[in-house]
């Protein structure tokens, strides 16, 4: 009984063994392929029923298997030919026949630098498997190199750190994080330019109108907070009466795209000019606490009111743009410079419709008899009056 | 002047690189089958032209895509464990549309889903072209989004399973749905915002359905098969409505084949601002 017991262990562990090393061929069969192709790369991606997964990649001259940098090409030389081919052809192919494609696949009349990339790519594929195999003609043709030089490569293992997660494959690596930072900085400077040319453009020909909006903003700001949300609120209801009211008439239907034309470049107007407006009020206000500090200021502007408050006004957007490598932090800096646009934006509105678009100074706080801040260094210390004879305290 | 003409020159030398910087990629991906006996599908296609087509037999999925590689990034997921596969385009710098007259190539998107699997089918397309074929998928719950694009939606077979929803929401858009008869759903759903919209429900009827349908501004245009009993509860404002081939009875309007048909097409309708046609069409 003992030995066939023994014979029977052996038997088991073998079976074991042997099941284990089935089960480990089918878990890296391949599943599934994707092919990329631009002028930059060539790329090909092999996904195993393990989850892992094989991506070879010819790139700016540089052979990389699964992240790895293992040669180097000629650009439109006989390596990065034949590799484009193959996956141009292999486009049209279901994952069995790619497989099978790229194993046989291989460059007569390569030497250097370039046959050893070809060795490293062949070793990457060579013990990849998909059912079923079918080789196409053409690629079974080509001659290979020799065996003794292909030993020398012997396949590449497959590790679960060999294959980079998809959000680290090619398509992010075009956006790298100075890339990222460079654009969101050049959209802010454009945001910036443009509402400064608009700005500059409304202060030449509307001061007057500019600088009423930007004192109603300043002086009745909670108003001018109130009236805005409301109007935010009111816009839709206003556009959906209009509407209605011009179907109603029915000769009105005629004006209707131009009525709801009008309305929207009314209301983009109306946030556009009073966030204008706001910057107008806010580098006024700097500028004056400065001046009543005892700076000196050449020339104090409406210009330069509108350029120092769209300063302050985007700022917070631009640090947020050259904080984006600081992680979740930026989200502090979005999320204020969120808030303080809408606030801006919602003020400057509320202003807009108080000040009935720079026309009424109802709000503004002017004629009140007080002494612009500029002056107040100027102004001479209150002295202490004696009572007038005769007046009862 | 000079400084003027200088700043232009660089600014339309800027739009030029900007419009000539493409790098068009393509992306070909191809799955087979590997015993799954059900499948979730999301799309989610941001903008360009989206093809959508039953596979060839033992296919999964297979996808060929073509994009600008420095404004989208593909999007190709598939969980075997939770059965869920995810497609598409996403934009990198939330580009969402596209400079017409520019000479950027449209991004593209064929997929070819596989008909012999059950599918839960989430499609999400921003700006966008769509040619949908479902007819021969086996469909179970179907969800298309769009918002302003052209789509054109057929079932030029029958769903060879029951379907149990069906649903269409379209923002500003020209939206056409032919052969939904073949479907197969009990419950449809079209949302729409503004545009022109066509619901043809011609095809195999093989079970009863209610529609629910509600449009905003624009015009909707209703194709109904002669054999189908059709009940139309409408709430409209300022909307038109043909109603030759129906009686009105209690607020509902019915087709005069409505108490004698195999099977019945309910529509609840809310719409404004617009006209709804009909058209009856023979047979399937």
């Amino acid at each position: 009984m003992r030995p066939s017991a023994r014979s029977l262990l052996v038997l088991g562990l073998v079976l074991a063994a042997a099941g284990s090393a089935a089960a480990q061929q089918r878990r890296d069969d391949v599943v599934s392929h994707a092919i990329a192709l631009s002028s930059r790369d060539a790329t090909l991606e092999l996904d195993l029923a393990s989850g892992k997964s094989r991506v070879v990649s010819l790139r700016d001259g540089d052979v990389i298997v699964d992240g790895q940098h293992v040669g180097h090409y000629t650009a439109s030389g006989a390596l990065e030919r034949a590799w484009r081919k193959l996956l141009g052809d292999g486009a049209a192919l279901e994952t069995s026949k790619m497989v099978a494609a790229a194993r046989a696949w291989s460059v007569p009349g390569l030497a250097g630098d370039e046959l050893a990339a070809e060795l490293r790519i062949a070793s990457a594929v060579r013990d990849l498997a998909s059912a079923p195999p079918a080789i196409p003609a053409g690629a079974a043709a080509a001659p290979a190199a020799p065996e003794s030089v292909r030993a020398s490569f012997p396949a590449q293992p497959l590790t679960a750190e060999s294959a980079p997660p998809p959000e680290q494959r090619a398509p992010a690596a075009t956006s790298t994080g100075v890339q990222l930072l460079f654009q969101d900085v050049r959209n802010i400077v454009a945001v910036f330019i443009a509402l400064a040319m608009i700005g500059f453009g409304t202060v030449f020909f509307a001061r007057r109108y500019v600088e009423v909006i930007a004192d109603t903003a300043s002086n009745a700001f909670g108003r001018s907070l109130v009236v805005g949300l409301l109007g935010q609120l009111l816009l839709l209801p206003t556009l959906a009466m209009l509407i209605v009211g011009l179907i109603f008439t029915i000769v009105g239907i005629l004006l209707l795209p131009f009525a709801i034309i009008a309305f929207v470049v009314a209301a983009v107007g109306a946030a556009l000019g009073g966030y204008l407006a706001v910057a107008h009020a806010v580098g006024e206000t700097w500028t004056r606490r400065r001046m009543a500090n005892g700076a000196f200021v050449r020339h104090p502007t409406a210009y330069g009111y509108v350029f120092t408050g769209l300063v302050g006004l985007l700022g917070l957007w631009a640090a947020a743009a050259l904080f984006g490598w600081a992680g979740p932090v930026v989200f502090v800096f979005r999320a204020a410079a969120f808030i303080v646009t809408w606030l801006a934006a919602t003020v400057g509105f509320g202003a807009v419709l108080l000040s009935r678009a720079g026309l009424r100074e109802t709000f503004a706080g002017r004629h009140a008899g007080e002494m612009s801040d500029e002056y107040l260094w100027a102004t001479p210390p209150a002295t202490p009056a004696a009572p007038r004879p005769g007046r009862r305290e | 002047m000079k400084r003027a003409a200088a700043v232009l020159a660089v600014s339309l030398a800027w739009v030029v690189t900007s419009a000539s910087a493409q790098t068009l990629r393509t992306l070909t991906s191809a799955r087979q089958l590997h015993g799954e006996s059900s499948l979730i599908v999301e799309v989610h296609y941001a903008v360009g032209q989206l093809k959508l087509e039953p596979a060839s037999p033992g296919d999964l999925y297979r996808m060929e895509l073509r994009y600008d590689e420095d404004k989208f990034a593909p999007v190709r997921e598939y969980d075997a464990d939770a059965g869920v596969l995810r497609l598409g385009l996403r934009s990198l710098h939330g580009h969402t549309s596209l400079r017409r007259g520019h000479s950027e190539e449209t991004p593209s998107l064929d997929i070819a889903l596989t008909p012999e699997v059950p599918l839960t089918l989430r499609v999400e397309v921003g700006a966008a072209e769509s040619d949908v074929e479902f007819g021969g998928l086996q469909l179970r719950r179907v969800a298309y989004k769009t918002g302003a694009s052209e789509s054109h939606v057929r079932f030029s077979r029958p769903n060879p399973v029951e379907c149990d929803a069906l649903t269409f929401e379209a923002g500003a858009a020209e939206f056409t749905a032919t052969g939904l008869g073949n479907s197969n759903c009990r419950r449809m759903g079209f949302h729409g915002g503004v545009g022109d919209v066509t619901l043809d429900f011609s095809g195999e009827w093989r079970t009863s359905a209610d529609v629910t349908v509600k449009i905003g501004i624009g015009e909707l245009k209703l194709v109904l098969p002669r054999d189908l009993g059709v009940a139309i509860n409408l709430n409209r404002f300022l909307t038109s409505f043909d109603r030759s081939g129906f009686t009105k009875r209690g607020g509902v309007y019915y087709s005069d084949n409505y108490a004698s048909a195999s099977y019945r097409l309910t529509l609840n309708i809310d719409a404004a601002f617009g006209g709804i046609d009909v058209q009856w069409v023979d047979g399937r």
